[in-house]
Parts: C-alpha cells; sequence; structure tokens
C-alpha cells in the first residue's frame, strides 16, 4: 500500500465517521471532496448510496419505530391510568378533570394537580406540626382536614378523601386517638397519590415529546 | 340580568384550585367570572355595586360561611341567583332558609353545572 493509499484509507474513516453521527446517509457528493478517488468511492458501499432510495428507507424504518414507540407509550399510559381507577387512588371526578382539557386549556389537568400537590403537601404537614405540639389545637386540625378532603374531593383523589372523612368521623366522636391514627395513612396516601400522577405526568409528555395524542379514558 | 349580556358569575368559596376549577368550567360558556375566598369579601362586591347573575356559594368559609352570607344577601334584597356547593349535605335545609334558589353536593360536575344553568335560563 502507498502513502496515497493510507491517505485515501484514513479520509475513508473519518468520512464513514461522519456518516455514522448523522440520522441519514450522506451523500456520494458530500464525502467527494474527502476522497476523490472514485474507484474507492464506488468501492465503498457505506459511501456510494443511493440516497433518494436508501434515505426513503431509512425514513420509512425511523417512523415505523417513533409509531411503535408511541404505542408502547400510549398502552403504558393506559395500564397505569387503569390501575389508578381500580385501585381506587383516583374516583370519577378524575375523569371529568381530564374532559375539562382542552385547546383552550392544554394543561389544565397538570395544573390542578399540582396545585394540589402545593396545598395538599402544605396542609398534610401543618397536620403533622399541630399533633406534635403540647397543646394540640383540634379545632385547627379539623379546618385543615376539611379543606383537604374538599380539595381532595374536587380532584377525584379518592383514598385521600376517604381518609379525610374517616378522621371527621372520628373528630365528631371526640375520638382523639382515632384522629390522631388517621394522620400517618393520611400522609402516606399523599405520597402514592404524587408519586403516581407524577409517574403520568411524565408518561403524557413522553408521550406528545414523541408526536402522539393522550388517550381518553372512559370510567 | 346584570345590565350587560354577559353572564357574570361570582364564585365564593375558600379554596383556591376549587375556584380554579369552577372557573374553567363557566369559560367554556364565556361568562365573566369573579372570585372571593369567603362570604364577607362576598358581600363586599355587592356593597360596591358589583352586578351578578349567579352566585356560587360555598358553605365553610372562614371570616363569614355561606349560609351567613345569602342570608345578607336577600337581607340586602339582593335577587341574584344563588347556588349552594358544599359537601355537607346536613345543611341543605338551612341553605335553602336562608335564600338560596339550589343546593347542589360537591364535587360539581361540568354537567350538575350545565342543568343549573339551563334551569336558570343562562343558556341562550
Amino acid at each position: 500500500m502507498n502513502s496515497q493509499d493510507l491517505q485515501n484509507l484514513q479520509l475513508i474513516q473519518i468520512a464513514s465517521e461522519r456518516i455514522r453521527n448523522v440520522e441519514r446517509p450522506l451523500s456520494v457528493s458530500s464525502v467527494s471532496p474527502f476522497i476523490n478517488n472514485s474507484t474507492i468511492l464506488s468501492s465503498c458501499g457505506v459511501l456510494c448510496l443511493n440516497p433518494t432510495q436508501e434515505s426513503i428507507n431509512q425514513e420509512g424504518n425511523t417512523q415505523r419505530e417513533k409509531a411503535m414507540d408511541v404505542n408502547m407509550l400510549q398502552r403504558t399510559y393506559s395500564d397505569l391510568l387503569t390501575s389508578l381507577f381500580r385501585e381506587g387512588i383516583l374516583n370519577q371526578q378524575f375523569t371529568e378533570l381530564q374532559q375539562l382539557q382542552d385547546e383552550n386549556n392544554p394543561g389544565f389537568v397538570y395544573e390542578v394537580v399540582s396545585l394540589f400537590f402545593e396545598d395538599a403537601g402544605r396542609l398534610i404537614n401543618e397536620l403533622i406540626s399541630n399533633f406534635n405540639q403540647q397543646a394540640v389545637d383540634y379545632k385547627k386540625i379539623d379546618a385543615y382536614v376539611h379543606q383537604l378532603k374538599g380539595s381532595s374531593a374536587s380532584i377525584g383523589a379518592e383514598k385521600i378523601r376517604s381518609v379525610c372523612q374517616t378522621f371527621r368521623e372520628y373528630y365528631d366522636k371526640n375520638d382523639i386517638q382515632g384522629c390522631y391514627n388517621c394522620i400517618q395513612p393520611l400522609n402516606q396516601e399523599f405520597v402514592t397519590f404524587k408519586s403516581k400522577l407524577e409517574a403520568l405526568f411524565t408518561l403524557e409528555q413522553q408521550i406528545v415529546a414523541a408526536g402522539g395524542s393522550i388517550p381518553m379514558m372512559r370510567h | 340580568m346584570a345590565s350587560s349580556q354577559v353572564v357574570k358569575v361570582l364564585i365564593v368559596d375558600d379554596d383556591n384550585f376549587t375556584r380554579r376549577i369552577y372557573k374553567t368550567m363557566l369559560f367554556r360558556f364565556c361568562f365573566e367570572i369573579t372570585e372571593v375566598e369567603d362570604g364577607k369579601n362576598a358581600i363586599q362586591q355587592f356593597v360596591d355595586g358589583n352586578e351578578y347573575d349567579l352566585v356560587l356559594m360555598d358553605k365553610h368559609m372562614p371570616n363569614m360561611d355561606g349560609v351567613e352570607a345569602t342570608r345578607t344577601l336577600r337581607g340586602m334584597g339582593i335577587p341574584v341567583k344563588i347556588v349552594a356547593i358544599t359537601d355537607d349535605a346536613s345543611s341543605k335545609d338551612t341553605f335553602m332558609d336562608a335564600g338560596a334558589n339550589k343546593f347542589l353536593l360537591k364535587p360539581l360536575t361540568f354537567s350538575m353545572l350545565t342543568d343549573i344553568l339551563k334551569s336558570f335560563n343562562f343558556l341562550n
């Protein structure tokens, strides 16, 4: 191999590297500034590509892969949402919220649920903090739980609403121990709700980023 | 109806995203919406000369609850349609005696709201 051949091989390696780093194959014309030996060009299959046909084939494969990705994401989303209803974490009110979302309010569900995360998180922290004080203000605690019950009912957070209901029943019977025993389950239900809804919203973002639409489901 | 053609609604609820949900529902009808956090501020709206066609009134609120706000508005001779919306089912009679036009249990759904608006002829 003479020095010219060696130089051509080096150029082929550079051009091949550039081809691997782009989505579509380079056309012969784009690599020919590097290699002006037509024999090497024609013998290098990776360089001598019919840009039209190969581009179309590769484009078709890419689109099929993307469609499969979107389908998989949508199935995962539907499965997760179905499980949230089946486990009683969400109820029909959540579906009502989804139906309120449209082109005028594209991020409505995300917005109200994010507000709930903030409000409920604050209320639960206040509850825990109040219960840990020497002089517990049960009236204040009841007010917090009442607010949490209302907001969880508004967005369809069924398990959280249910624990709040149980708390208020204990409160009405002056059963302080019963009230206290509700706090830890309430916090746990909130943590579970938050993590599952965050996973749901992440899937939504991935579906939209992949060019798909969010599946609407009836429950 | 209030002087303009647009239906004017006053949302009275101490929970900010309950108000957000109601607003989103009502925006679908292109209504003009005002929101306040308690009964006292609701009364102040009318004292300030504002006119409304419909009030969505919660019950449990700080400063002044919904029943007292309803009673006060009727005492002022305000004929606005008042819809009580609360999770306290036992307060229905109290609300109606105070002068509410309708009583609904939370959570409010879009179809419940539509039925109410139709019954008041706000959907023309």
